[in-house]
């Protein structure tokens, strides 16, 4: 008899979630069988589910598909409306650098992917340089600079924090910049750049601490949830049952090490 | 013919698309466009190369019995199954005969209800939602317990600059949550400070300093001096 | 040994400083903290008409869902109670995929939005920038279809959509890298208002374009989520999990005056 509103489908999925947690969570006792189970499952069904992604969100759609007019003959089957004659030419040159790209592992012929990666490397360059020079070198220097001559409508302390900014940018730059030598002035200069950065990456660090406790508040509410009545004590049981087997580990490998001295 | 057309293609490719960029005519955007839908459809191929490497490097260890071997069996058995599970309804799908157009496509095999693909609804997706999702959220959360850990053994005020990084820290974790305010009311005011003044100043000197970076990485790859991505010897 | 034995302590103090509070169900008031950067992400779109198009680039996967989900659903909650039609896209990894199509399915079913109509989700493409420069010249070349193989030009969610310039307002909520291709090609190519979230790690990194206005503004992790919730007057994960992170916050920085103290008595012990 049902305890509650759950399905039993429901309950399953708390109950691998819950199994496939605590094998990972079981890393916090030390690497072990179990969280090494875990772990290669994990890797197991995520490149199962990329090889589906690539498959059905690329590779089908944007590929095999529009060139059907060309493979769904095999098939004796008209897969979709086609593509006009020069779009689908147009597609056979990703296909054959795809191709190229693949070939990366064979010993003979591996160069040949050589020609995929110059393709994607030069293109990607060649759009990135006006863009980046744009978004991070202009747009930023603008804000940079600006109370130089547009600060009449700003308070004084809007005032104060913008030069302090334009202080702080050129003396984190003096202190990168290595082909000075870091003396006299430059020296002081580019310490003011450092105290600049600790600050900063003091921030950071009190950030981070935020975001990894967040994932781990998620994962224990999670499992907190999934101890209640409803579920079966599903966390209760499975943390149990994690336990006694890395027990039972610990004493088998101590027996083991008993039984071969130490080879010397 | 291995080594110089390569570098030839790359100088052409990145010369062609920065001048694409102050070109406004059809053509160079027509370009533009089909260099994107080319580089879309070489990445979905590389995330085949990318799964066909692991199955190799698995595969190898289980041919050879390197100790742990049993564990690429496992990966074996799980990415087998995650690609069943993706697979299956549409090759079933695929010899059925075509549905009722205003039929549930989940019902197609009347008594389980199965989308196929990668739809919310199908078995690969319920890997997704229940395998996949536990795994690689804990995994992460793992570092939540060990940044406690090393906070407590390797935060210390050892000298001017240390100091000033453990204070803008403290101020940042108090700030964050409602304790801030409640140990005193200017606590927020001072983090949101350091965020706008401080942070700002220094994480924009290194933007320009990476910014500077990618640009001259873009121009040695154009100009043939960055060599190391094609890899092999001649 | 010892090493090990004060490593397990420290773990263990962290799970009990979330698991208490997690148990305590009544829910204790505790003082906002509010930022602009996060009100002007809300005020933006407070202000766009009914109807308005909006893209919402999901990208991250289930490795940082707990901290980011809150964040995608009180936007979504927002702009499906604002009548917004949105478009759910990722440049993230493969497994950004199914985390785009399990939030906007949840959220759609929610507010009782109709798929095709009212929102439409894009299957995950690779090539992060590529795609994004894509969209700014066809939107239907970037994504001729969404993830259901519906023809995207046939979708009333995508009427009078040609460009990304054709977006009142576009928005990447990241784990990675993605803020930063948004900013870069996005925001040069299309022009339109761009707002960022992102995991709490890199939210520092992104104040300097808040301050050039190329953001309009910033949601930083879990604490920006939960104002966002409370903005929306719908409180919900977020909101729940900083009484944990409170804890957890106040037990670290007590750890770490434990630890400085130990480290100056014993430098003194050994002058």
């Amino acid at each position: 008899m049902p305890i509650n509103e759950l399905t039993s489908g429901q309950i399953i999925e708390a109950w691998l979630a819950v199994g496939f947690t605590l094998m990972i969570y079981s890393f916090l006792y030390k690497d072990n069988p179990v969280f090494k189970l875990g772990e290669y499952m994990y890797v197991g069904l995520t490149a199962g589910w990329g090889l589906c992604v690539a498959w059905y969100m690329v590779v089908w759609p944007d590929l095999v598909s529009p060139l059907s007019r060309v493979i769904g003959s095999y098939f004796g089957k008209q897969l979709e409306k086609p593509l006009e004659p020069h779009e689908t030419l147009w597609l056979f040159i990703p296909l054959i650098l795809g191709v190229f790209m693949l070939t990366r592992f064979s010993q003979k012929i591996g160069w040949l992917s050589r020609y995929t990666f110059a393709f994607i490397m030069g293109a990607v360059s060649g759009m990135a340089i006006p863009l980046v020079v744009s978004a991070d070198i202009f747009k930023q220097m603008v804000p940079t600079l600006n109370p130089l001559w547009t600060s009449a409508d700003a308070s004084f302390l809007a005032i104060m924090n913008s030069f302090l900014i334009l202080i702080g940018v050129i003396s984190v730059l003096i202190y990168f910049f290595f082909s000075l030598e870091h003396k006299g002035v430059v020296k002081v200069v580019s310490k003011i750049g450092i105290f600049y950065m600790m600050v900063a990456f003091g921030a950071s660090f009190g950030y981070t601490v935020m975001a990894r406790e967040s994932l781990a508040i998620g994962r224990i509410t999670k499992l907190v949830n999934w101890a209640g009545k409803e579920y079966y004590y599903a966390t209760i049981i499975l943390f149990l049952v994690v336990v006694i087997f890395i027990v039972l580990y610990e004493i088998i490998n101590r027996l083991k090490k008993q039984q071969t001295p130490p080879a010397e | 013919m291995k080594r110089n057309l390569p570098l030839l293609i790359a100088f052409v490719m990145g010369i062609l698309f920065i001048i694409q960029f102050f070109v406004p005519h059809q053509w160079s955007q027509e370009m533009l466009t089909w260099g994107n839908k080319w580089i879309v459809i070489i990445g979905g191929i590389s995330l085949l190369l990318g799964i066909s490497s692991l199955i190799h490097f698995h595969y190898v260890q289980v041919k050879r019995s390197v100790p742990g071997w049993g564990y690429s069996l496992v990966m074996f058995g799980a990415f087998i199954i995650a690609i069943t599970a993706g697979f299956l309804p549409s090759i079933i799908r695929w010899f059925l005969p075509p549905i009722a157009p205003d039929a549930d496509p989940g019902k197609w095999l009347g008594f389980l209800p199965l989308y196929p693909g990668l739809e919310e609804g199908s078995p690969l997706f319920w890997i997704f939602l229940n395998g996949i999702s536990p795994f690689m959220a804990t995994m992460f959360s793992l570092i939540g317990f060990f940044i406690a850990s090393a906070a407590f053994r390797a935060f210390r005020a050892r000298s001017l600059e240390a100091t000033l990084l453990l204070i803008a820290a403290v101020i940042i974790m108090l700030g964050q949550t409602p304790l801030g305010a409640m140990i005193w009311e200017k606590i927020p005011d001072i983090m949101v400070w350091i965020f706008n003044v401080p942070n700002t100043a220094a994480k924009r000197a290194i933007l320009f300093g990476i910014a500077m970076g990618s640009i001259a990485f873009s121009i040695r790859i154009i100009l043939g001096i960055e060599r190391a991505y094609l890899g092999g010897k001649d | 040994m010892k090493f090990n034995v004060t490593r397990w302590i420290i773990f263990a103090l962290v799970a009990i400083a979330i698991i208490i509070p997690v148990m305590i169900k009544e829910r204790i008031t505790l003082p906002e903290s509010s930022s602009s950067v996060v009100k002007n992400i809300y005020d933006f779109i407070e202000k766009l008409p009914e109807k308005s198009p909006i893209i919402i680039s999901v990208d991250f996967d289930p490795s940082s869902d707990e901290e980011l989900r809150p964040m995608i659903k009180a936007l979504l909650r927002h702009a499906f109670r604002k009548n917004l039609r949105v478009i759910g896209m990722t440049i993230w990894d493969a497994a950004a995929g199914g985390t785009l199509i399990n939030i906007f399915n949840e959220m759609g079913k929610e507010a009782k939005k109709e798929d095709g109509v009212d929102y439409a989700i894009m299957p995950f493409k690779p090539g992060g920038s590529s795609i994004i420069l894509l969209l700014s010249q066809n939107v239907y070349d970037a994504y001729p279809k969404d993830y259901k193989n519906n023809l995207n030009k046939d979708l009333p969610v995508f009427k009078g959509i040609k460009t990304l310039k054709d977006m009142k307002y576009a928005m990447c909520v990241s784990a990675g890298q993605a803020v930063d291709t948004w900013i870069i090609y996005g925001k040069e190519k299309g022009k339109m208002p761009l707002g960022a979230g992102c995991t709490a790690v890199m939210a520092t990194d992104y104040y300097p374009f808040l301050q050039s206005k190329q953001l309009v503004g910033l949601m930083g992790g879990l604490s920006a989520a939960a104002q966002y919730e409370s903005l929306i007057k719908h409180k919900d994960t977020a909101t729940e999990s900083m009484k944990p992170q409170t804890v957890v916050h106040a037990l670290i920085i007590i750890l770490i005056i434990i630890g400085n103290i130990m480290y100056f008595t014993g430098k003194r012990k050994k002058a």
